[in-house]
């Protein structure tokens, strides 16, 4: 497999701009053999792939989970399978190669072609599924692509796209098509988002490197961070509600950022809410607890979620805090009275953990959840269970979100595939809320140039409107309409 | 309608069946708490800030002494010159004196839109 990752640390570490270019000359050479596959090429080294990664789940679940120590590995085994098998379903009979449409009656054909090399940031909190997604839609679209794996996911992540890469090229794919960075360094990613002959990044990780990859000058589709309003309205069916709410959210400790943060419910119904989630297992703290809780939840100095709870269970996070609730507690629930600094738990938690507010009627509620959206999670995810079709809609116009699931379990519902008909991705777009082009789940679509052959169709109004009117303005506008839409 | 103390005056807008504009002076707490009706339009609008400021200058030649408290309950649309309104009144009463209460949620969500919310107090 002659040069498919950096082969050494000193050469990364010597110099990020040579090892950059060193990459993307590789990358460049891909691209353009990958021009020279047809539809059916393209699809049968997309089904390899998929078989590849799809057979080796277990495996690269549970090396991912036992490198960066964070989830669930049977969580993360089903992860792969959306990566792979949802996806595969998700995009095969997409025509992604040459003509895939063509229109008599506008005349427009529209053809696709790649965009070049991709450069893939991959989360440490959704490793080896990110790499499978990313490699899934790149190969779909014949873009190769660069996987840059977070430094705590290096191994599980290199081996994702060395099955992927083997299985590839076993299917006839460019040499190079697949590379990976074995020793993740920051000057060298960098180097590779300003690298003249990237053509997109896509970037999934802290907003720090979202915000790298934006500033980067390359054409970018990055993930914001989210933090999910769950709003439970009186007409929800409760304890359905609450089982999908602790479903999500206990899926992978948390560590999907369209799981919950916070629930949200009226006055009238929070008692029966509470009761609900207590008896499905969840435990609601004191205000002591809270604050042991909050101490070691949220980094004081950045406010951010803290590494050492993310992707962590119960129990591990309530030893940390010196808490203790019983035995088998499935999510630490906060009920808070307010948002922002003063209550560090209002923010994005990847973690069991859950904020619970309750207000005194309908509008406060709503407020709330827009100041839950507005508190770090623009563009991204909320959620809301109601049977009543004019507040669900109320809620939805409400809301700055790319996805607003609906009776669902956000984690799920919004990754797409399985609780309703989204494109399953692992990049959701954010809108220009979170800095994205695009609210949209990104699939292969995404990453593909599309060139329109317009052909000849005449406006026959326009050939036919006595042009000179145009320049006498003392003719009233209507009647230039007028005839402007005046059949001959 | 304008009650300073134990003195009421009544100010009428010219459409009522918007809903009344109320602007209410308590003497005691130096606080004009004012309502408004379902539309602020821009006319609505220049009609509010004409009897506030009229009002203002009644009760008192020291605005800068003042609370004033919008209490936003029922109106369901505002325009550029309310907001431009909100931004007058907080530079004419006292530091931190001016408050907006009672938002609907798609009025609250334009002083956010409209990066207000950091500058006002909007609840």
């Amino acid at each position: 497999m002659p040069g498919s990752y950096i082969e050494g640390r000193d050469r990364v570490m010597a110099d990020a701009g040579t090892a950059a270019d060193g990459l993307m000359k590789k990358a460049a050479m891909a691209a353009g053999i990958f021009e020279m596959l047809d539809q059916e090429k393209t699809d049968h080294i997309v089904k390899k792939v998929f078989e590849a990664g799809f057979g080796r789940r277990v495996k690269l679940a549970k090396m991912a989970h036992e490198e960066t120590g964070l989830g669930v590995w049977e969580h993360k085994v089903l992860k792969n399978v959306l990566a792979t098998q949802i996806v595969y379903e998700n995009i095969k009979d997409e025509k992604t190669v040459g003509i895939i449409s063509q229109d008599d009656i506008t005349g427009i054909t529209e053809i696709a072609q790649p965009l070049g090399p991709i450069l893939g940031i991959i989360p440490v909190t959704n490793p080896t599924s990110t790499v499978l997604f990313k490699i899934m839609i790149a190969m779909k679209t014949r873009n190769p692509i660069i996987i840059a794996p977070h430094p705590k996911a290096v191994k599980c992540c290199s081996e994702a796209a060395r099955i992927c890469y083997e299985a590839a090229i076993k299917a006839d794919a460019p040499e190079d098509c697949i590379q990976w960075i074995e020793f993740p360094d920051r000057e060298l990613t960098q180097a590779l988002m300003r690298h003249k002959d990237i053509a997109l990044i896509l970037a999934t990780g802290g907003p720090g490197l979202v915000k790298a990859a934006y500033s980067s000058g390359t054409p970018a589709l990055g993930v914001g961070p989210g933090n999910v309003p769950v709003f439970i309205d009186e007409s929800a069916d409760i304890p359905f509600a609450v089982e999908n709410i602790i479903l999500s959210k206990t899926f992978d400790n948390g560590t999907i950022c369209a799981s919950e943060q916070a629930i949200v419910v009226e006055k009238k119904i929070a008692a029966g809410v509470k009761d609900e989630f207590i008896k499905q297992g969840c435990y609601f703290m004191n205000r002591e607890e809270i604050k042991k809780i909050e101490t070691i939840a949220v980094d004081s100095g950045t406010r951010l979620m803290s590494a050492a709870v993310v992707g962590q269970p119960v129990g591990k996070i309530a030893g940390l805090a010196g808490i203790a609730p019983p035995a088998g507690a499935r999510i630490l629930m906060a009920e808070l009275d307010g948002i922002g600094s003063d209550y560090p738990l209002s923010g994005e938690i990847l973690a069991p953990i859950l904020a619970f507010y309750v207000r005194e009627d309908f509008n406060s509620a709503i407020k709330l959840c827009i100041e839950l959206n507005y508190l770090g999670g623009l563009g991204h995810t909320v959620s809301i269970y109601a049977n009543d079709e004019e507040r669900i809609k109320q809620f939805s116009m409400l809301m700055n979100a790319g996805r607003i699931v609906v009776n669902t379990p956000s984690a799920h519902g919004a990754v797409g595939g399985l609780f309703n008909r989204l494109n399953t991705s692992f990049t959701l777009g954010c809108g220009t809320w979170g800095k994205n082009i695009t609210t949209e789940n990104v699939t292969a679509r995404h990453l593909l140039n599309i060139k329109r052959i317009c052909r000849r169709r005449s406006n026959e109004k326009w050939l036919n409107f006595p042009k000179e009117k145009y320049f006498d303005e003392q003719i009233n506008p209507y009647d230039l309409m007028r005839e402007y839409h005046k059949n001959h | 309608m304008i009650s300073c103390g134990s003195t009421t005056k009544t100010i009428n807008p010219t459409r009522e069946e918007q809903g009344v504009m109320e602007f209410i002076f308590d003497a005691q707490e130096q606080t004009m708490r004012c309502r408004f009706p379902v539309r602020m339009d821009a006319v609505n609008s220049m009609e509010a800030e004409k009897i506030l400021d009229k009002g203002i200058k009644e009760i008192t030649a020291q605005p800068e002494d003042i609370a004033v408290i919008f209490d936003l309950k029922g109106v369901e649309y505002i325009s550029s010159a309310f907001l431009r309104l909100c931004l007058s009144i907080a530079k004419g009463v006292k530091k931190g004196g001016f408050s907006i209460i009672n938002t609907e949620p798609q009025v609250m969500k334009v002083f956010k839109i409209a990066g207000l919310d950091g500058i006002l107090q909007v609840s």
